[in-house]
Order: C-alpha cells, then sequence, then structure tokens
C-alpha cells in the first residue's frame, strides 16, 4: 500500500541527514515504525502527510502522494502530531468539527453532525461533547483529537506516539481501539510507538528504523523483533520470548555499551 | 429504520442548538445594549438639545438653528464611529490574538499605534505632508501611510518561509521601539504647542468624525469581516498548534498573512483617523472569549461588538465626567481599560 | 459556569467605576446651598452668630460668623471639613484673620490652597446674607470656580443677531480670502488671550458679542472669567467651551452656540483643527478668519491681526491706532539701538529652567529670542542653533558647558514664577532656583543681578512690546534713559482696554526676588 522511494531529507543545506535514500513499504492494518530515539520516526510520519520538503517519492496505490496538493493529501491522510496537548477554550463537539474543515460550512450542516457525533459514540466519548477541551483528562484530550482525525473518513492515518502520557490501561485500550477502527471503517494505520512490547501486541506490520535514519528490517512482530535487533538498533542486550498468543515479549537486561561494566 | 435516523439528526441538531443558543442570546443582548448606548450616544452632548428635538432633526428634518446639523452631522457620525473604531480595534485584537496565540496582543503588538504617531508627528512637528494631502488631512493621512509601511514591513516579513509567531511578536515590538524612538526625535525639535497637539491625538479623540471618515472606516470594516467570516473555520483552527493545524488542513502560514494583512489594515484606519485608542483591542476579545470561546463564528462578532460597546460607553462617559466637555476617548478608555486589565491578569493567575 | 462568574465580576467592576465616575460628577454639580430667608429689618440690631456653608476642594465647608451690632464680623469659625490637612488649615487661619481685620472679604487667597479659601469667604458672604447683613459693604466678590468655568448656558443672554448690511472679503493670516456678511453679532475664538486684541476695537460688547472660546494651558477662560465678570456682567452664559487646550475643536459646541465668526490664531494647533471642520462650518454659515501671533515677525504680527481683525469688527481707524500706537514703541526701540557704536550685550534665554532641569532655548527666529532680538540683544544660542532644524521655532536645551563658557551679559527666563494673568488668580513666592545650577554663581549675569523674567505668554500677546522695551531698557540703560516702559504699558491700558495693567504679573527680577540668593 503506502511505499517510501528514496526518500532524503534534512533541516537545512547545511545541516546532516535525517534520511540518505531509505526506502519503506507499508503493509495494510496497523503498522508501527520503531526506532530508538533521534532515529527519525517521527520525521518520517511527517514527510509522509507532506510537512516537509524532502526529495524521493512516496506512493500510495500506485498515485503518486509527493505530487499531491494539500487538498489532496488532506483528504487521503490524517495526522494526528506528537504535541503538548493543546490548551483551548473550544467546546469537544467543536474541536471535532475542525477535522471536518474543508467541507465545513458556517451553517454547521446535518451531515457534518451526525458524522462528528457517531464518532464520538464509536469512541464512547459523547458524552463529552459539551464540555470545554480545556477541562479534559489527558486522555480523554487524546480520544478526542482521534476523533478528529477520524472524522474525516481517510484511508490513512498516521498518528505519532499517540500512548504517549497515558497509563497502562489507556494505552492498551487505545490500542485496541485502534485496531478495532481498522476493521470497523476499513482504514489503514501507520503509529509511531516507543513500547516494542505494546507494538509487538498490536501491530500487523513493524518497520524498525536505525538511530542513523537507515532502514533496518520489516515484517510481522516476531520476524522483526529479536536479540539482534535489539543490540544492533537499541544498543541492548535483551531476550526476545513468545508468549502464549505466540506474539514476540522482550525483556531489556542491560545496556550493550560497556560503559556500564568499568 | 428511517425513523430512527431522523430522531438521530433532531437530537444531535438539538445538541448543537443548546450549544449556539446561548451564544446568539448573548450576541442579541450585547447588540440591543449597543443600541442604547448609541441612542444615548446621540442624545447627549456638548449643547443641551432635548429629546424632542433630537427626534423632530433626526425624523423630521427641522429643528431650531443648527439642531438639525448636530444631531446628523456632529452626533450621528460620532456615535457611529464610536461603534465602527471599537468594532474594528475588537476584531483586530481578536484576530491577532489567535493568529499569535498570545493572549496579550493586540493590534498594537505589531507596532501600528506607533507608526501611526510617528506618522502624526510629522504632520504636526515638521508641518510635512507625505502624501501631499491638503494640511487638514495631513495628519490623517500621514498617520495611516505609516501605519500601511508598518503592515506592508510585517507582511512582508511574514512571507519568508518558517517564521513563526514569536518572530513576528519580536518584529513587531522591534518596529514598535523604532517608530518611538523615531518620534522621539522629532519631539526633541518640537515646541510645546506641537507636544501638546501630539499628546492630545496620541490621546484619541472622535471629535473630528465627518461622515466620509465613518464611510471609509465602515466600508473597510466590513469588507474586512467579510474575508475573516468566510474563513471562520480556519482561524478556529489557528487556535491549536500550528502543527495540529496543518494536520487538519490549513496553510498556517498563508492564514497568518492573510489576518496580518487584515488586521493592520482595519487598525490603521482606526488608529489614523481617531488615533491611538488603546485597551479595546486587548480587552473585548479576552471577555469575549471568556464568554463565547474560540468559535471564531461567534468569537469574531462577539469581539467586534464588545469593542463597540466598549468604546461607546467609554464616549458616553467622556461627555459626561465634565459637563460641556468632551474628554479625549483613548484617556476614558485606558481609565475604563486598566481594572479590566488587572482582573484579567488576576484570573488568569487564578487558572495558572 | 466559572466564566460567566467572571465575567459577572468583571462587569460589576465596570459598573463600580461608572457609578464612582457618576458620583463625582454628582458631587461637582451640587449647588452651593444659599441661606435664604434674609433679615431686612436694617434697624435691627445683628448681633449673634450665623452660619453659612460653601464646596471646597473636598466637600462643603461650613462657618459660623460672629457679629456685633451693626453688622461687623467680630469671629469665624471654621467648622469640621475635609479640606486637605496642613495647607488647608493654614489657609483657614490666615482668611478668616484677615477677613475680620479688614472687614472685607476681598482678601486675598492663600497660596497652594485657593480653592479653600475662596470656599471660606463663599460660606462667609452665604452666612453675612443669612444674617440679613448682605455682602456689599464688605466688598464681596464672587470666585470664579475653576469648575465652574463652564457654566450652563443661558439662551436668553446669547448676543441678538443683527442684520447684515454688506459683505466683506478679509485676507486672513494665512491668505485665505474669506467672504464675510457685516455686521458680524457674535464671534467666537480659540483661547481667551484673543479677545485681548478685541477688546481694544469693541470694549465691553467684545465680551457681549463672545459666543465660544477654546480653553489654554493656563485656565484662561477661568482666569478671563475672574477678571472680567465684575466688569461686563456674567457674560460666561454665553459662552460654550468650544476646544480643550490644544486639542481639536468640539464641532458641536460651535454649531450650537452659531458664531458668525471663529477666529483662530495659527501659531497655536487651533489652526489646523479649524480647517478640519472648515466645511461643516461653512455649510452652517461660520466663517474661519486666522491670526498670526507672534507669527514669524513680533513686530508687525499684532500689528497684522488688528488690522485683520478691524475689518472684520469694522472698526479699522480704532484698529490704526492701536498699531500706530505699537509700531512707536518698536520704532522707539530701533532708533535707540540702532548707532554702530554700540556693542550688543549677549543674552541667553531659558524657558522653564530650574536648577536640575534644563529648559529649553530659542534663536533670534522664534518665541522669546524674538523679543531678545529686537531688544538688541546677542543670542547666545544663534551660534550654534540658527541653522538647525530646532531654530524653526523647536525648543532646544543648550549644552550647560556652552552656557557657562558663553557667560552671556544677561539671562532672560519666562514660565517660572507668575506668568499671563497669574496675579489675579493666586500668588507665589518669587523663586530662581536656575541660579544654583553648577557653576552658575560664578556667571557674570547672576554675580551682576542681570538675570530677568517675563510672563511667558506676553511674547504672542497684543502687549509683545512691553517685553521688548523692557528689555532693550535694562540692555541699554543709559539709551533708554527717561524712557519709561510702565508708564508706556499704562498708557496703553488706559487708552485701549477695560481694566489697568495690575491684572498680570509682567516682570520679574532677581533682584526684586528677595531671598532668591543665599
Amino acid at each position: 500500500m503506502l511505499k517510501v522511494n528514496n526518500l532524503k531529507f534534512s533541516y537545512g543545506k547545511d545541516r546532516a541527514c535525517v534520511f540518505d535514500n531509505i526506502s519503506i513499504e507499508f503493509n495494510k492494518g496497523f503498522n508501527v515504525i520503531l526506532g530508538p530515539n533521534g532515529a527519525g520516526k517521527s520525521t518520517l510520519v511527517k514527510a509522509i502527510f507532506g510537512l516537509l520538503n524532502y526529495r524521493g517519492t512516496i506512493y500510495y496505490n500506485c498515485k503518486n502522494v509527493s505530487e499531491m496538493k494539500t487538498c489532496e493529501k488532506v483528504e487521503l491522510m490524517s495526522y494526528l502530531p506528537q504535541m503538548d496537548l493543546d490548551i483551548s477554550s473550544l467546546t469537544v463537539l467543536e474541536m471535532v468539527l475542525l477535522g471536518r474543515l474543508p467541507e465545513l460550512s458556517r451553517r454547521v450542516s446535518d451531515k457534518d453532525l451526525n458524522i462528528v457525533m457517531d464518532t464520538l459514540k464509536d469512541l464512547n466519548i459523547h458524552e463529552l461533547s459539551m464540555k470545554k477541551f480545556n477541562e479534559l483528562s489527558g486522555g480523554q484530550k487524546k480520544l478526542v483529537f482521534i476523533a478528529q482525525t477520524l472524522v474525516r473518513n481517510p484511508e490513512i492515518i498516521l498518528l505519532d506516539e499517540p500512548t504517549n502520557s497515558l497509563d497502562l490501561q489507556k494505552q492498551l485500550e487505545l490500542c485496541q481501539l485502534l485496531g478495532k477502527i481498522i476493521k470497523v471503517r476499513n482504514v489503514d494505520i501507520i503509529v509511531v510507538l516507543h513500547d516494542i512490547n505494546l507494538a509487538a501486541r498490536h501491530a500487523d506490520h513493524i518497520v524498525v528504523i536505525t538511530s542513523q535514519g537507515d532502514y533496518y528490517n520489516s515484517g510481522a512482530a516476531k520476524d522483526v523483533i529479536t536479540e539482534k535487533m535489539l543490540r544492533d538498533v537499541y544498543g541492548v542486550i535483551g531476550s526476545v520470548n513468545l508468549d502464549d498468543e505466540n506474539k514476540p515479549v522482550i525483556s531489556a537486561k542491560k545496556s550493550a555499551r560497556d560503559s556500564c561494566d568499568t | 429504520m428511517t425513523d430512527r435516523a431522523f430522531e438521530d439528526i433532531s437530537e444531535n441538531r438539538a445538541l448543537y442548538n443548546s450549544l449556539i443558543k446561548k451564544r446568539i442570546s448573548l450576541i442579541s443582548i450585547l447588540f440591543a445594549g449597543l443600541v442604547v448606548l448609541f441612542l444615548f450616544n446621540i442624545s447627549i452632548g456638548s449643547s443641551s438639545i432635548s429629546i424632542v428635538q433630537i427626534l423632530r432633526a433626526l425624523f423630521l428634518n427641522q429643528g431650531e438653528g443648527n439642531n438639525v446639523m448636530i444631531v446628523k452631522d456632529v452626533r450621528l457620525p460620532m456615535a457611529l464611529m464610536a461603534i465602527a473604531i471599537g468594532a474594528a480595534l475588537g476584531i483586530g485584537g481578536c484576530e491577532i490574538q489567535t493568529i499569535l496565540r498570545n493572549p496579550i496582543a493586540s493590534p498594537y503588538t505589531l507596532g501600528i499605534s506607533s507608526a501611526a504617531s510617528f506618522g502624526a508627528a510629522v504632520g504636526l512637528i515638521l508641518n510635512n505632508s507625505i502624501l501631499n494631502l491638503p494640511e487638514a488631512l495631513a495628519i490623517t493621512g500621514n498617520a495611516f501611510f505609516f501605519t500601511l509601511v508598518v503592515s506592508t514591513a510585517i507582511y512582508i516579513f511574514s512571507l519568508q518561509r518558517q517564521i513563526g509567531k514569536t518572530a513576528i511578536i519580536l518584529f513587531g515590538i522591534a518596529l514598535n521601539f523604532l517608530f518611538s524612538s523615531l518620534t522621539m526625535i522629532l519631539q526633541y525639535i518640537a515646541d510645546e504647542n506641537q507636544l501638546q497637539s501630539l499628546m492630545f491625538w496620541n490621546f484619541g479623540s472622535l471629535l473630528k468624525t465627518t461622515w466620509t471618515k465613518f464611510f471609509i472606516v465602515f466600508a473597510v470594516l466590513f469588507i474586512c469581516m467579510i474575508i475573516l467570516f468566510k474563513n471562520a473555520w480556519k482561524l478556529t483552527a489557528m487556535t491549536l498548534d500550528d502543527t495540529k493545524a496543518r494536520s487538519i488542513g490549513v496553510d498556517v502560514s498563508k492564514v497568518r498573512r492573510l489576518v496580518i494583512l487584515i488586521t493592520s489594515l482595519i487598525s490603521a484606519v482606526a488608529v489614523s483617523f481617531v488615533g491611538t485608542i488603546g485597551f479595546v483591542g486587548l480587552v473585548a476579545p479576552h471577555i469575549a472569549r471568556l464568554t463565547v470561546g474560540e468559535d471564531q463564528r461567534f468569537f469574531m462578532p462577539l469581539s467586534a461588538l464588545l469593542g463597540g460597546f466598549i468604546l461607546s460607553l467609554a464616549f458616553l462617559l467622556s461627555k459626561l465626567i465634565i459637563p460641556g466637555v468632551i474628554l479625549p476617548i483613548g484617556l476614558v478608555t485606558s481609565v475604563i481599560g486598566i481594572p479590566f486589565f488587572m482582573a484579567i491578569i488576576f484570573s488568569k493567575m487564578r487558572c495558572m | 459556569m466559572k466564566s460567566s462568574k467572571k465575567l459577572f465580576a468583571l462587569v460589576s467592576l465596570v459598573l463600580v467605576i461608572v457609578l464612582a465616575l457618576c458620583g463625582c460628577e454628582q458631587e461637582e454639580q451640587t449647588q452651593i446651598p444659599v441661606n435664604e430667608g434674609a433679615n431686612e429689618d436694617a434697624d435691627k440690631s445683628f448681633a449673634g452668630t450665623y452660619e453659612g456653608s460653601a464646596e471646597g476642594y473636598s466637600g462643603g465647608v461650613p462657618v459660623t460668623v460672629e457679629l456685633n451690632e451693626d453688622g461687623s464680623i467680630v469671629n469665624i469659625k471654621v467648622g469640621d471639613n475635609q479640606e486637605t490637612d496642613g495647607i488647608g488649615n493654614i489657609a483657614e487661619e490666615k482668611i478668616t484673620r484677615s477677613i475680620i481685620d479688614s472687614q472685607s472679604l476681598n482678601v486675598d487667597a492663600v497660596s497652594g490652597a485657593t480653592v479653600t479659601g475662596d470656599a471660606i469667604i463663599e460660606a462667609v458672604a452665604n452666612a453675612l446674607v443669612s444674617a440679613g447683613v448682605g455682602t456689599d459693604s464688605f466688598n464681596y466678590v464672587p470666585a470664579a470656580r475653576l469648575e465652574e468655568a463652564v457654566v450652563e448656558i443661558n439662551p436668553e443672554a446669547m448676543p441678538e443677531k443683527k442684520e447684515i448690511t454688506e459683505t466683506i472679503i478679509i485676507r486672513d493670516a494665512k491668505g485665505r480670502e474669506v467672504e464675510i456678511g457685516l455686521p458680524i453679532s457674535s464671534y467666537a475664538i480659540s483661547t481667551m488671550d484673543v479677545i485681548d486684541y478685541i477688546v481694544p476695537l469693541k470694549g465691553e460688547e467684545a465680551f457681549h458679542m463672545l459666543v465660544g472660546s477654546g480653553q489654554d494651558g493656563g485656565h484662561g477662560l477661568n482666569k478671563y472669567a475672574k477678571l472680567y465678570t465684575p466688569i461686563v456682567g456674567n457674560y460666561m452664559e454665553h459662552v460654550g467651551q468650544i476646544s480643550d487646550h490644544n486639542a481639536p475643536f468640539d464641532l458641536e459646541m460651535i454649531l450650537a452656540m452659531q458664531p458668525d465668526v471663529l477666529i483662530a490664531n495659527s501659531a497655536m494647533a487651533a489652526h489646523r483643527y479649524a480647517l478640519e471642520i472648515e466645511d461643516q462650518l461653512t455649510q452652517a454659515g461660520i466663517k474661519i478668519v486666522l491670526i498670526d501671533v507672534p507669527g514669524k515677525s513680533l513686530k508687525n504680527s499684532a500689528q497684522d491681526t488688528m488690522t485683520i481683525l478691524g475689518q472684520l469688527f469694522q472698526k479699522e481707524e480704532r484698529a490704526a491706532e492701536v498699531n500706530e500706537f505699537i509700531d512707536q514703541q518698536y520704532e522707539l526701540i530701533a532708533s535707540k539701538i540702532s548707532k554702530e557704536a554700540l556693542i550688543a550685550p549677549t543674552v541667553y534665554y531659558e524657558k522653564s529652567g530650574y536648577a536640575d532641569i534644563f529648559g529649553s532655548t530659542a534663536t533670534s527666529k522664534s518665541g522669546w529670542g524674538l523679543v531678545v532680538d529686537i531688544a538688541g540683544g546677542k543670542n547666545i544660542a544663534d551660534d550654534l542653533l540658527l541653522d538647525t532644524a530646532a531654530s524653526g521655532g523647536g525648543g532646544n536645551t543648550l549644552d550647560p558647558e556652552y552656557v557657562l563658557n558663553a557667560d552671556p551679559d544677561f539671562i532672560v527666563v519666562s514660565g517660572i514664577n507668575d506668568g499671563w494673568l497669574d496675579s489675579v488668580s493666586e500668588k507665589r513666592d518669587c523663586k530662581f532656583d536656575i541660579i544654583n545650577r553648577n557653576g552658575w554663581s560664578n556667571l557674570k549675569a547672576v554675580k551682576n543681578n542681570d538675570l530677568y523674567e517675563f510672563a511667558h505668554s506676553t511674547s504672542r500677546s497684543i502687549y509683545a512690546f512691553y517685553p521688548s522695551l523692557k528689555l532693550a531698557a535694562i540692555l541699554y540703560p543709559e539709551e533708554f534713559e527717561g524712557i519709561n516702559p510702565e508708564a508706556v504699558l499704562d498708557e496703553f491700558f488706559e487708552r485701549f482696554t477695560l481694566v489697568d495693567k495690575s491684572i498680570s504679573t509682567w516682570f520679574n527680577s532677581l533682584e526684586m526676588c528677595e531671598g532668591a540668593k543665599q
């Protein structure tokens, strides 16, 4: 489905390349991008959404995404940036309505209203619709933003570390929700995650990037998450076991760097 | 099945209506208040004319002496101008605060007021008309010219890529200092009468209003409001983080440029015709935000209404405080504005 | 709901302010209670105590007046009041004592407590009225209060419109040609001092025809009202305040007062504000005539103004008379100092200077520099500033070192002690703090007591010939022997005005100022 070909990018002319001719292929369903800090996971997602000026091409089902206009891209993809939680005195209803921006008229149509309310119900947060965004908890805010990305009925949803600052239960619920959304709405999701175990449990397809911004490996969880990968990419010595559902679970033991020993 | 769908629709609609109903009724109440203030403003002035006389002058075009002219050509345009200027400053403040995502920004943050004041100083002290206008229009013309210079400078600055909101605020502050120091140079060579005149100009005054001036302000205000209203949802999205706004499909820098152009134009017109009236541009959007939130479809009109309301109130007070004398309106707005500003600071502190 | 609470707080805050402001206003408008029921019976003994009160600086000032049988004041007690402690108390003591001593209500107010003093006098007057004695024998002149300068306009008192018999075209000071129907029945002026040019032409009628004037920085409206109301009657009841100090005109007030002409002085910003509203005024049949004092040439501007106003008020001969008088004075000065053998003494001028505040000076081309120039002084600022932008009327501060180095023969100042018409409001102690500046005690001028002050705004008045003549006489004592500038001024007042020259402080010198030098 989504294919990144020979992507080259740097922040400013004189700066080192974040990516130098990286090529990645994503699958249908739940895609997860894994990699250590500074590998360029967020940059990759931003590039896919078209917020950066890069060299190289990105295809989606043979359509050249790189050459699409912003409005077409916005129609195809939704992107939830990684960010500090916004302060806004909008109500939840308005916040989610904003997700329908390109088509939104000043007199809110029944169609827009229904899409928003249905999505809120899907995410089980319709009770909050009249509340001010400011007054929500961190987890609720996340859900509102996910609702905002959903109401556009995109084909691909890009999420940059959505589980940040969520507790364990919320993280799991969020991932379960994403899985449900993929099935019900027939969308593909690309998520940047930090938690390897969470990724291993929920992802259909995992892409690993090294700290130099190079492609390392991709595929199903049990193929990708290996002890070698942990050492090569994360610089961590640890063991990988399979749990009762045949999903890999890692337990990291110590840093591969010598400094700790001496 | 259809029945259920229909029910759903009405349920969602009802929910939505309950949200906007409060806001619409608030706007209506304020509008009514504005009308009352407007009526007060045309019935109170430095000469005492009875209500009957005013009504006769307004509707029958009859009256003793110059009463018809006083009511129709002096009080009416001044009362309308108070509303229009207040609205212009309110909208200016509302949009600048929105695009810079900074609650203490106002149209003057961009250096508009100091540029206008410099233009006035050029007219008053150097007796120079930049646009070669007749003497009576020289000061307004100069003020307008320099506010346009500042607006253009900021616009060009914002055209560059990678210019964020902080850079724009800093650039505005730099322009502010630049023009204040230029004005100070002129003040150095001015005599005391010129200084006094400049000071008075800076206070702001509606006394110079004519129908022509009102129509110019009104036309600019009207056009700008329509453009802004068309972009209402985009502007609402601008209250979010830049990346977030872009992720919804808003071209952040384009909207920001557009708004800078419009707000600087709108404040330039307001400032050059009546002088620098402070606080309205800061306070009106604040109260509006506290009451209706940041949905631009309500936030912007309410800011405009509140701006007009505050300025009309200030104008009324300026005529009442010393009977027979009209105080500079800028003075009165500051006096009302300062406690407001303090209240805002205190309520913000509580939130933090 | 939290937000609505905040809103409520804000709204109530505004209301409080509004109410507070309204409250102040009401207080200001409170009428002074005058005790009615005067005892008409003249034979009756007046002995007893009587109460009266008047509005002071902050609230009422009650007094109890004790009279003896023939109605003389034996004692005055000032009751509890809110006047400022200190200065207010001193005022109470001083005023009551001098009223009892002189058996007169026409006593000088105490410096710094004019309002309190006037309130006490007024309260005593009220008590006297209630006692039936009346105020006639006590020389009572009601004080014109600063805040009462704007009195309620009485439509009955407005000057009657006369029938227009001819029209003339007047070329005003800016070269505008203004067509005016004569005779004019009423006029308005940009500031009260303009009336000094009209009084010589029309006498008391100048005030009867006046329907509007702007305020100036020295509260001219109030001072003129205080000075002239006893002479010409309560003319303020048909005069509207048409502008604030150097502020735009209140178009509505002008339209309401309907003057035939608005006379605006171009030297101030007034002409600009006047031209801004020219269209509306023309539409209402009100003409604008611009005058220019002191203008570019001090020697002629007063005369040019008189000529214009002479045409306007149809008193051209009278105007010529005034002009002749003024011309004579300037000719006199010129004739005395034109001798080539004379060496011009050096003069330094400074406006409103104090030891720590360096006031601006003026070159020979502007303001008081013009006076210095006419009087034959060599202005030390000329060398430095004449060719700079500042010479065009702008103030400029000289380097203090330059002044010390130049060591001028004479120092002329203005705007420090009493100014134009100040003697009718209050007397302050004279003080020349400027001599305490570093190094000034060694200056020739200070050592020789050659430091003089003129009332600041006289340089742009019709009386500008006086400071010129006076300064010339100071700079060239030998040449001007036998010429008495004060006598010239007296003559002018006698021939052309309704008052005498005691209305103002004109001149002050270091020598006259006791204790200024230690």
